[in-house]
């Protein structure tokens, strides 16, 4: 396949086009033409090395895209370079349908990841790419995040995203197992939800315009703050001498954003300001919550300290369930660990971590889960189960330091 | 008569729970992370004079409080007269130049025997051997090991017997037992010792394999996956590192024997003693999602086959 562009110039231009026409056409007909689709971009975090050559570089994407039997679906792309030694382009398809993304990799850590192809055809590629991938994952934004995300320029809304199903819902034998050793019958198994007090199961809900803040605030005083899990914000950043450029940008969760707007410089600045409050919460959980013990000057010294998760209000009721659910190895946590019961307040689960295929160790209490990173660990293992957790457990989860500290406070 | 505690399920606890404080686990007392203490070492051995050492289960040090806390703990009902003598030795200069702690936390010290409330009179006659007013003797009330008790907050926790801390604010929060939940105390400060059952090492002995195994790595040594889940393993002196190994290889040669036969060896001639020999099975190598399964189950397997009383606990009939 040609490469389209050469440069990272060209693709703003050939982007801003295609943030330009969807936006007349929304403002215009309510809603994108069949052969008109958005400006998507997709924040990833990748695992190269430090300070990649780009041959290096180029052999870590190829080597990320390839097929190696990781993935349940087969994806054939083609890895371009371009002229831009940053600038990657990856073309692909699934049966008729084409993809094309283009990765800026200026931060061999942070990609950002473009594409003008339908929807469901690039959330399907990313889906594949990431899947059983153990070099890339999404950035996962906590709520903490979003929130100070809204405030980079002017909200026009937000969504809510819970879904306390999935960890509700009992334990198949495919999950009990892992936490197991016997498939005699459980004795002492707890039964029930995992948490008891008042909360929705569900809830999925878009508020678009300017009132959608007071919205959150009615929910929240309503006494269901533990529902309530920010999953995308809608905000619009314009040039302060010349408010015709502009762009207006869907922030989500997992890292998936989605632009409009007349200005892929403005948005491509809002791109880099979240990249830069991810990257640096990432490093310096990486910096706080390292557990290990290193010399200095010669004698060697604790470093480094548990990050804990207050699990809200009403906590966990049923420790067993929580466990079997976080810890098997599938979407969204992707840890893999055999739970042990201290005593029936307390599990302990040292997980492998299917991100990076780390080990790092879990305590579960009533009210606390205590994480416990190793030495050269990722920090997005614990914004990953974090945020999840978020969207899984609690909107009331707080990541809180030895001190009572705010960990994730952007 | 009453039965001692197997000392190192106690001595852990003990430790786990002061590196939980120290460290502001929200599930435990506030007290030692609000005084500024912080984890200085765990089962460090430091010489006291030429010819002396003494090994604290942990040390805790303040700089604002200009104190450090040298604690042991005893699960029986004696305490060795020798050993205490020798903690009465320690000084200022001790722990400032062998046990290299900071001038500041140097200035006070005292030493904390934590030992089983039902022993409170032999303790105490034990301490009588030894006089020093440095050393605190306090008694853990509640039920400690027990399976699921936890405790009431009011008769489950800590409380000193014999003298008193040199740092206000330890008196004040052990007046009258600093109230423990024993059930919410960590594991995972001191995971093991040389005395741990054959499933705690391999409950955080095969996550770190299996995550070797993932990376497709042809080998690996037993020192390597200790240092990661021992975290305090640059602390541990050689002699009892050598102990761990010795109980890490035997488990790891357990599983190459039977669960794991089709991944590892340990012990293959020619080889390094501690180092094991990875292989994935070829129908595995291009498939992660079933690679990773059977990794699971054999590891459940393993920890069946080890008596792990958790797992059967959860599914006892």
């Amino acid at each position: 396949m040609s490469v389209d562009v050469l440069n990272r110039r060209e693709m703003a231009d050939k982007l801003e086009s295609v943030m330009t026409s969807s936006y007349n056409t929304l403002k215009e007909e309510l809603r994108i033409g069949r052969n008109l689709s958005l400006l998507k971009t997709y924040l990833l975090e990748a695992h190269a090395s430090q300070s990649p050559t780009h041959s290096q570089l180029l052999s870590f994407i190829e080597k990320t895209f390839s097929n190696d039997g990781r993935r349940r679906r087969r994806l054939d792309a083609a890895i371009q370079e371009t002229q831009d030694e940053n600038l990657f382009t990856v073309t692909g398809s699934f049966g008729r349908d084409r993809f094309v993304f283009y990765i800026d990799t200026t931060d061999p850590r942070f990609w950002i990841a473009h594409s003008i192809s339908k929807s469901d055809i690039s959330d399907l590629a990313i889906e594949t790419i990431l899947g059983g991938n153990t070099h890339l994952d999404s950035m996962w934004m906590p709520m903490e995040l979003l929130t100070r995300v809204l405030h980079l320029g002017v909200s026009r809304g937000l969504a809510l995203d819970f879904d306390r199903r999935y960890l509700d819902k009992p334990t198949t034998k495919r999950s009990k197992n892992i936490i197991a050793a016997s498939d005699s019958q459980p004795a002492n198994r707890e039964t029930g939800p995992i948490s008891i007090g008042g909360h929705l199961e569900y809830v999925k809900m878009q508020l678009w315009g300017e009132g959608a803040d007071r919205i959150i605030e009615a929910l929240r005083s309503a006494n269901l703050t533990n529902s309530t899990t920010i999953s995308k914000v809608r905000l619009r950043t314009e040039d302060e001498q010349d408010q015709d450029l502009f762009s207006l940008a869907d922030v989500k969760f997992d890292g998936k954003v989605t632009g409009r707007g007349t200005s892929f410089g403005i948005y491509n600045s809002l791109l880099l300001d979240v990249l830069e409050k991810y990257s640096s919460a990432i490093r310096s959980a990486e910096q706080r919550f390292r557990m290990h013990w290193e010399e200095v000057k010669s004698t060697p010294s604790a470093v480094g300290e548990p990050c804990y998760i207050t699990l809200g209000e009403h906590g966990i009721a049923n420790l067993e369930q929580f466990c079997a659910r976080v810890f098997s190895g599938n979407e969204p946590f992707r840890l893999m660990g055999l739970p042990v019961r201290r005593n029936e307040n307390y599990y302990t689960v040292s997980a492998v971590d299917l991100h990076v295929n780390q080990r790092v160790d879990f305590e579960v209490s009533r009210n606390t889960l205590s994480v416990f990173l190793p030495r050269n660990a990722c920090g997005n293992s614990l914004l990953r189960l974090y945020t999840n957790l978020q969207h899984y457990f609690s909107s009331d989860v707080k990541a809180i330091d030895g001190s009572g500290s705010e960990v994730f406070a952007f | 008569m009453d039965q001692a505690l197997k000392s190192s399920l106690f001595s852990r606890k003990i430790v786990n729970l002061f590196a939980g404080m120290a460290y502001g686990s929200p599930d435990l007392p506030r007290t030692f992370r609000d005084a500024g203490y912080r984890c200085h070492s765990i089962e460090q051995l430091f010489q006291v004079n030429a010819t002396q050492h003494v090994q604290p289960e942990i040390v805790l040090c303040s700089d604002s409080g200009e104190h450090t806390l040298l604690i042991e703990a005893k699960s029986g009902a004696n305490l060795n007269e020798a050993q205490l003598e020798r903690y009465a030795l320690v000084d200022n200069t001790a722990l400032e130049r062998r046990a290299f702690t900071t001038a500041a936390s140097a200035k006070k010290h005292n030493m904390l025997i934590v030992g089983l409330a039902q022993w409170t009179d032999r303790l105490k006659m034990g301490s009588s051997l030894a006089p020093s007013g440095l050393r605190v003797l306090a008694v853990a009330e509640g039920d400690v090991i027990g399976e699921g008790v936890g405790g009431d907050g009011l008769t489950s926790g800590i409380s000193c017997i014999e003298n008193a801390f040199s740092n206000d604010k330890l008196n004040e929060a052990f007046d009258p037992i600093l109230s423990i939940n024993w059930d919410l105390v960590p594991n995972t400060f001191l995971p093991v010792d040389h005395d741990a059952e054959d499933w705690e090492f391999a409950q955080f002995l095969f996550p770190e394999l299996i995550s070797v195994i993932l990376e497709a790595k042809e080998k690996v040594g037993a020192d390597v996956l200790a240092e990661g889940f021992i975290r305090h393993w640059p602390l541990i002196d050689n002699r009892y590192r050598k102990r761990l190994l010795e109980r890490i290889r035997q488990v790891i040669q357990r599983a190459a024997q039977k669960r794991f036969s089709p991944y590892i060896r340990i012990g293959v001639k020619g080889t390094p003693k501690n180092e094991i020999q990875i292989k994935i099975p070829e129908e595995l190598k291009t498939n992660n999602s079933k690679l990773k399964t059977d990794l699971q189950r054999r590891f459940k397997d393993l920890m069946s086959d080890l008596q792990s009383p958790q797992i059967a606990m959860l599914y006892e009939t």
